[in-house]
């Protein structure tokens, strides 16, 4: 099964924008090496984030893993994370071994990442505001 | 590297002035095999295949871009340089003869001085290629075999120290691969049994798995808790992990007088236990995060009393996710049941049973990840007097 990769740029500027990674198919051992080529101009523009979009993902390896991973902790250096969005049950279950590391977010919908990113988003004002 | 008058060129031509011209001017050269049609050169391919093939296209029967296809799907010649020697001359002509599977294309009628510099250069690379092919094969052999020793093979002592039966099987996909499993002798008190998967397949995970069992092994003789072993090795294999390569993996330590069973597990697949006269069960509940991603993790602990007759069953993925040609997955329902099936019987009998279950299952689909199965089984006393 081959691995279908889209990119899509959701807002900002080529240089510094919010990026979101469609993923349909098969991650494996042999589809892996083509996302890592894929991301790494991403990771040079993205910013802080990057958001997975892996409804169509159907088949993760450890390779596949491999690969969010080293992107997970790139955006952590950057004080960022790694989103993932729309898993299905059994990339969710593959996702059991990296879920509680920090600089991974796990979320049922885009719509539930946007009420995060606001959330965050308040937080940070509210501490410059001097609130907790 | 093969000496370019050892090589075999093939010569397949319905017409025999074609064949007379080069065979008048390859024999000093090389040896050769004739054929005048497709069903003939592959026959004789098959039967002593060659290093490279001269293949015309318009014959009766098959025509050559057939010949060329089937080449490529054969074991024997599928890397076998082929040329076409043609009278078509048009584009279209050259582009199949290209998508067939073909090497390079010259235009009949031609001179034989440059069908012979094309049959060295492309005998030259063909001769290269095998070389660097065999070396690769060579090192992977010693690499193969200096891994399968960091396995451990002969449990007598430590079945006979601890009153335990142990059964082992480690199959890599690859000549060699990422899983792993150990068992250490600590102490009196305190047998340390480890297994492991490490992310990906091939030489680099067979790298990061030597690391990873190298560092179990000094952690396992020094530390009593596995949720320490774990954290402690999770620290030392996520410093200077640039690749983010992991292992999922999980730590058992047996104390023998009590049967108590600590373990603690780093994102592996959770063992299954047999107890005779019950149904299989997961011997630990969660997977836990897997060992590599980043240094200061924790571990839970997981404590089970084992008694005499029963068994645990520790593998890796490469037996819950093989899958068959109909790209159906072995997985968890199929394990619990076969080992279900299995219960009562030794550790070696059980290992060996399961693999051949799941290789039944797998029925002939190329295994698409590496196989570990360790199996411990506790026998009918606990650990003698004046062990170690």
């Amino acid at each position: 099964m081959p691995l279908d990769i889209q990119i899509v740029r959701t807002a900002g500027s080529d240089q510094t924008g919010v990026y979101t990674v469609k993923l349909t198919g098969s991650l494996d051992t042999l589809t892996a090496p083509d996302l890592e080529k894929e991301l790494t101009p991403v990771m040079a523009r993205c910013g802080k984030d990057l958001m997975f979009d892996l409804a169509g993902l159907k088949f993760i390896s450890s390779a596949g893993l491999r690969v969010f991973s080293m992107v997970r902790k790139q955006l952590k250096e950057r004080g960022g994370m790694a989103s993932f969005i729309s898993l299905q049950p059994q990339i969710t279950e593959v996702f059991a071994i990296i879920k509680a590391l920090p600089g991974v977010g796990m979320f049922t919908s885009e719509a539930e990442f946007d009420s995060y990113i606001a959330a965050r988003q308040r937080i940070v004002q509210n501490g410059q505001n001097g609130q907790v | 590297m093969k000496n370019l008058s050892d090589c075999r060129v093939l010569l397949v031509d319905d017409t025999k002035t074609n064949l007379d011209i080069l065979v008048e001017g390859l024999k000093a050269d090389h040896k050769l095999s004739l054929a005048m049609n497709g069903e003939m050169a592959l026959q004789i391919a098959a039967r002593t295949p060659p290093d490279l093939v001269l293949l015309d296209i318009m014959m009766p029967g098959m025509d050559g871009y057939e010949v060329c296809r089937r080449l490529r799907e054969m074991p024997e010649t599928a890397d076998v340089p082929i040329m076409f020697l043609s009278s078509l001359e048009e584009v279209r002509n050259k582009t199949r003869g290209f998508e067939a599977g073909a090497n390079d294309y010259l235009t009949k009628p031609f001179e034989m001085l440059e069908v012979k510099a094309r049959v060295r250069s492309l005998l030259k690379a063909k001769a290269y290629s095998d070389a660097v092919k065999e070396q690769i094969a060579s090192e992977l052999k010693v690499a193969r075999e200096i891994q399968m020793g960091m396995l451990p093979h002969d449990f007598s002592m430590v079945e006979q120290t601890y009153g335990v039966e142990f059964g082992a099987v480690l199959e890599p996909a690859r000549e060699v691969g990422g899983d792993l499993y150990g068992v250490c002798a600590a102490a009196r008190d305190r047998l340390v049994i480890f297994l492991g998967d490490v992310s990906g397949k091939g030489i680099p995970a067979s790298m990061f798995m030597v690391r990873a069992i190298s560092l179990a092994r000094l952690l396992a003789r020094d530390i009593a808790e596995p949720e320490i072993i774990l954290a402690r090795l999770n620290d030392e294999l996520a410093v200077d992990n640039p690749s983010c390569m992991f292992v999922t993996f999980i730590c058992a330590v047996f104390d023998p007088a009590s049967g108590n069973l600590t373990i603690a597990n780093g994102g592996h697949c959770r063992p299954v236990l047999l107890r005779p006269g019950e149904a299989p069960a997961w011997a630990v509940k969660n997977l836990g995060t897997a060992l590599g991603f980043e240094e200061g993790l924790d571990f839970e602990r997981t404590e089970i009393t084992l008694r005499p007759g029963d068994a645990i069953v520790f593998y890796t993925d490469g037996v819950s996710e093989a899958f068959n040609p109909e790209d159906e997955c072995y997985g968890d329902d199929r394990l619990i049941a076969d080992t279900a099936l299995l219960a009562g019987q030794s550790a070696p009998l059980l290992t060996g049973e399961l693999l051949k279950k799941v290789h039944a299952f797998a029925n002939g689909a190329p295994q698409s990840d590496d196989i570990a199965i360790l199996s411990l089984k506790i026998g009918s006393f606990s650990g003698r007097e004046g062990a170690l």
